[in-house]
């Protein structure tokens, strides 16, 4: 009972992670530098200067941002294995994250998203606005579109853009108010994410 | 923890939500309230009711919980979780003003949210909030008139502020709009679903006793038959309890135990509302309106809506359940939408055995004839799961020739081995 | 056990902190001005936009009623505090009533924004340490140009308000207009902080953001009132010096809401206009408590 007093809406998907520390050190990610994001191999080419957070969420993810995760927020997940939860959150076991499966078709994978999503979220009006093939690094995965509000009252949209490689799950995904950030990024993101390698 | 539990439990109290849970004896010696009976609730049919046209509070302690309601009512009114369809709307709304009649509905102010509780409350300023997961459980029009005069019968007696003054404790108000919203899924649902009604809820048996008569006295008056009342709450017993089965079986996280599991005062209640009815209208009860058809004809475009919020709790057991009693009533029994939703649910439990499942409830779906195109699509994502790429592949097809413009048509089609347009 | 989702989420100051802010940042008082920033000369109005309100869940029960007298007191002496100070500097504050339909929607979205804004720069300017290598050296938020759609509300520039009010007893009051922004300071104990922020409607930028953990000051009379406005106004952007002659006088404007309904947000002696005419008084003409 008592544990509930404190299930309050996040304002954000990265609030789910174990949160960056209020005093996380940034780094700058000028534009045009490539880098290796969370600790694979798998590279990004930054189209314009970018902040990334030295803190990791979890050993599996890196979080870059503009102006602040609630306004611009880039997250990389890489190896996600069988049976591991997109976020992993020192959480009371009564609300588990569901776990990925490796012999997940790309349809169940958007699934899967949105159900962290609506867990993660406590409930948003989580909505996938459009899903297509794509590539990442090469390998075929896919690329969705998706909106919801978050516990700050505010209208998000996202894309992500995601891929199963030896059974492992890679994902990059990006979101910002639906109000000015959004736009004002996402051209630029869908560019990092194109042009995303391993090597 | 119970002086927690309490205290919330009356914080709660500024509105008169429906569903409840019994707490343990002891637990209820310290939540109990004496209400005495003062002046005003006395003065019976000399002072206005709240319902009346024209009324306005009286004294400062009302007045001051009527101000913070009509701000939170504000705030109600941007929530992103109303269900603004304004022919959903005016259908709820008639069925109140038929159960209680025109004059004394015009005091009320009917808001709709989207949430797959089953639950609906009202403050004392007349504002009612029903939510959708009561729609999805109500078998039909009569049903739906019991819970909203059951609820009117509160805030026309106006328990809330009996208990308000008796208490002399801060109500939340805020609390009464914090309503869970939308697919937030098992078991965070269902614990705070659970907190919900064991919190919010502790009216005194003679309250309650007043809205459970005033409830019957209303369906009465409509002519509506009203052994709804009582139905209502052997549904949702029974549903909980599978929901707490369904729990049993796994390691147990929900420290809350089964909600109707022990619950004799909802027992005693259903038999006292059957009763009730009995006394009301004995054998003619066979003949008075229940509304099956217009209900289901009502809340038709929000169905499939509705049953996707209750999937996406992953309330594996009550989601059966509620699946299986929605077809039990029905002389169609398993209706294609009832089959798909099932296919659905077994679709995303995904463990051994589910996809083959679920794939049987598709197809028994399409054989019905009248069926959600997703069917097709739930068909072939199963069968592909299952390890049955060509069959899997055609069925997708299928759906992409009803649905060519669906929001994941060009991943489906690639996955069915289409060159995607 | 209530769950505040969505509808009223708990105010995480700091990215997903969970803590309550006041833990972090008693009596945390930092100001942010756009680099000289002055507010254009002239004629210049600034809508006071009805606050965005985040409660923070409750612990126990406690002792509190609500009441309506000490809200419609606070509100009427905090309007009065505010026209003196903007008076004084020739701006007119046009409060802004609610909004019906689209307009009511375009100015929930960007009040909800406005706090997500103040709450990345009190965690990312404010907060040393976590600095943005990006947004070192300026001041540099923004709420998108398309902010400019508020003015055809009457003004040049918005004056948001977010307030997050946590009580020890739950009392919180769920109010229209400044007596939020400010108020509920009603019960000893809790939280109350206020964030206010100008926003340039001409290009959306944040121009000028006072965030107050610990406001001081009972709204209730008439001095408390003023040392909140003080506070929460301190190094509001001056006005640039206009042409000689003709200085304007700052008044607070209060506009009839668009349409005559109930649940109207207007003063009771205020008599509103046709044709949503506004209707100017003198300071403080509405504080009459």
């Amino acid at each position: 009972m008592k544990t509930l007093v404190k299930l309050a809406a996040p304002l954000t998907l990265a609030a789910a992670l174990a949160p960056v520390p209020a005093a996380a050190a940034w780094r700058l990610v000028e534009a045009g530098d490539t880098r290796k994001v969370a600790r694979s191999d798998l590279r990004v080419t930054a189209p314009e200067d970018w902040n990334r957070a030295t803190e990791r969420p979890t050993s599996r993810s890196e979080v870059w941002t503009q102006d602040g995760i609630a306004l611009s927020e880039l997250s990389f997940f890489a190896k996600i294995k069988d049976g591991e939860t997109l976020f992993k959150r020192n959480q009371r076991k009564r609300n588990p994250l569901p776990e990925f499966d490796k012999d997940m078709l790309p349809t169940d994978l958007v699934e899967w998203y949105e159900d962290t999503a609506n867990i993660v979220l406590g409930g948003s009006l989580f909505e996938i606005v459009e899903v297509t093939p794509a590539t990442l690094g090469g390998h075929p995965g896919v690329h969705f579109r998706y909106s919801y509000t978050g516990g700050d009252n505010v209208a998000r949209l996202g894309e992500a853009r995601a891929a199963i490689i030896d059974e492992k799950l890679y994902l990059i995904s990006f979101e910002a108010p639906r109000l000015h950030y959004f736009d004002r990024y996402i051209t630029g993101v869908r560019a990092m994410m194109d042009s995303a390698r391993f090597e | 923890m119970k002086r927690l539990f309490s205290s919330v439990a009356l914080a709660a109290l500024a509105v008169q939500p429906l569903a409840a849970q019994d707490v343990e004896a002891e637990e209820q010696a310290e939540v109990a309230v004496e209400v005495e009976a003062d002046a005003i609730e006395n003065s019976g049919e000399e002072a206005p009711l709240p319902s009346a046209h024209g009324y306005e509070p009286k004294d400062e302690l009302e007045k001051g919980l009527w101000y913070e309601m009509d701000e939170a009512e504000k705030r109600l009114k941007e929530s992103r979780f109303l269900i603004e369809d304004p022919a959903l709307n005016d259908y709820v709304r008639s069925v109140l003003c038929k159960t209680v009649g025109d004059q004394r509905c015009a005091a009320t102010r009917l808001y709709l949210i989207r949430t797959p509780q089953f639950n609906a409350s009202m403050a004392p300023n007349g504002v009612m909030l029903v939510y959708s997961g009561l729609l999805l459980r109500m078998r039909d029009e009569a049903q739906l008139a019991a819970v909203l005069g059951h609820e009117f019968t509160h805030f026309e007696k106006q328990h809330s502020l009996r208990i308000f003054r008796q208490i002399r404790t801060k109500t939340d108000i805020l609390s009464w709009l914090s309503v869970l919203p939308v697919r937030l899924p098992y078991p965070a649902g269902m614990a705070a679903q659970m907190a919900v009604l064991g919190s919010v809820y502790d009216f005194n048996r003679d309250m309650e006793r007043e809205a459970d008569a005033g409830s019957i006295d209303e369906l009465m008056r409509a002519g509506y038959d009203p052994r709804a009342a009582s139905a209502i709450w052997s549904q949702l017993g029974a549903e909980m309890d599978a929901t707490a089965e369904e729990r049993g079986h796994r390691s147990d996280k929900n420290r809350n135990g089964g909600l109707f599991a022990t619950h004799p005062r909802s027992t005693d209640r259903m038999g006292r509302l059957a009763q009730l009815a009995r006394e009301a209208a004995g054998e003619d009860a066979e003949n008075r309106y229940t509304g099956a058809q217009e209900y289901r004809a009502a809340i038709g475009p929000w169905w499939s809506a509705l049953i996707d919020d209750q999937i996406a709790l992953k309330d594996f057991g009550g989601t059966e359940y509620l699946l299986a009693t929605l077809a039990g009533d029905d002389p169609l029994g398993w209706t294609g939408d009832l089959l798909y939703a099932r296919g659905e649910l077994y679709r995303a439990r995904a463990e051994e055995g589910d996809f083959a499942q679920a794939a049987d409830f598709y197809r028994q779906a399409i054989a019905t004839g009248e069926y959600p195109a997703e069917s097709w699509r739930g068909l072939g994502l199963s069968l592909l799961r299952d390890g049955h790429k060509v069959e899997g592949q055609t069925a997708l097809r299928s759906y992409l020739e009803l649905r060519p413009d669906a929001p994941d048509a060009a991943l489906l089609a690639s996955m069915a081995g289409e060159v995607a347009s | 056990m209530r769950i505040f989702i969505g509808i009223f989420a708990v105010l995480s100051l700091t990215l997903a902190s969970a803590q309550p802010a006041s833990a972090q940042f008693g009596g945390l008082e930092r100001t942010e001005v756009k680099d000289g920033y002055e507010i254009r000369a002239g004629e210049t109005n600034i809508l006071v936009f009805r606050p965005s309100v985040r409660v923070g869940s409750q612990t126990t029960g406690g002792m509190h009623e609500p009441n309506a007298e000490w809200t419609e007191t606070a509100k009427a002496n905090l309007i009065t505090a505010l026209a003196e100070v903007h008076g004084a500097q020739g701006t007119n504050l046009v409060m802004v009533p609610e909004q019906e339909g689209e307009m009511a929607d375009l100015v929930e979205e960007y009040t909800a924004l406005f706090g997500t804004v103040a709450g990345a720069v009190l965690a990312h300017k404010m907060t040393y340490g976590n600095r943005l290598p990006t947004k070192k050296d300026q001041f540099d938020w923004t709420l998108g140009e398309e902010a400019a759609r508020l003015k055809e509300l009457g003004g040049d520039y918005g004056l948001f308000f977010l307030t997050y009010d946590s009580y020890g007893s739950t009392g919180r009051k769920v109010l229209q207009g400044l007596a939020l922004v400010l108020g509920g300071g009603f019960v000893p104990s809790g939280t109350h902080i206020g964030y206010a922020g100008l926003v340039d409607l001409e290009t959306g930028d944040l121009v000028w953001l006072n965030v107050d953990t610990s406001m001081g000051g009972d709204p209730r009379t008439v001095e408390g009132a003023e040392k909140r406005v003080a506070q929460l106004m301190e190094e509001f952007p001056r006005k640039a010096a206009g042409e000689p002659g003709a200085e304007p006088t700052g008044e607070v404007i209060v506009l009839p809401p668009p349409t005559a309904e109930d649940g109207t947000v207007l003063p009771p002696e205020d008599e509103a206009d046709t044709e949503g005419a506004t209707e100017e008084h003198e300071p403080g003409a509405e504080d009459t408590p």
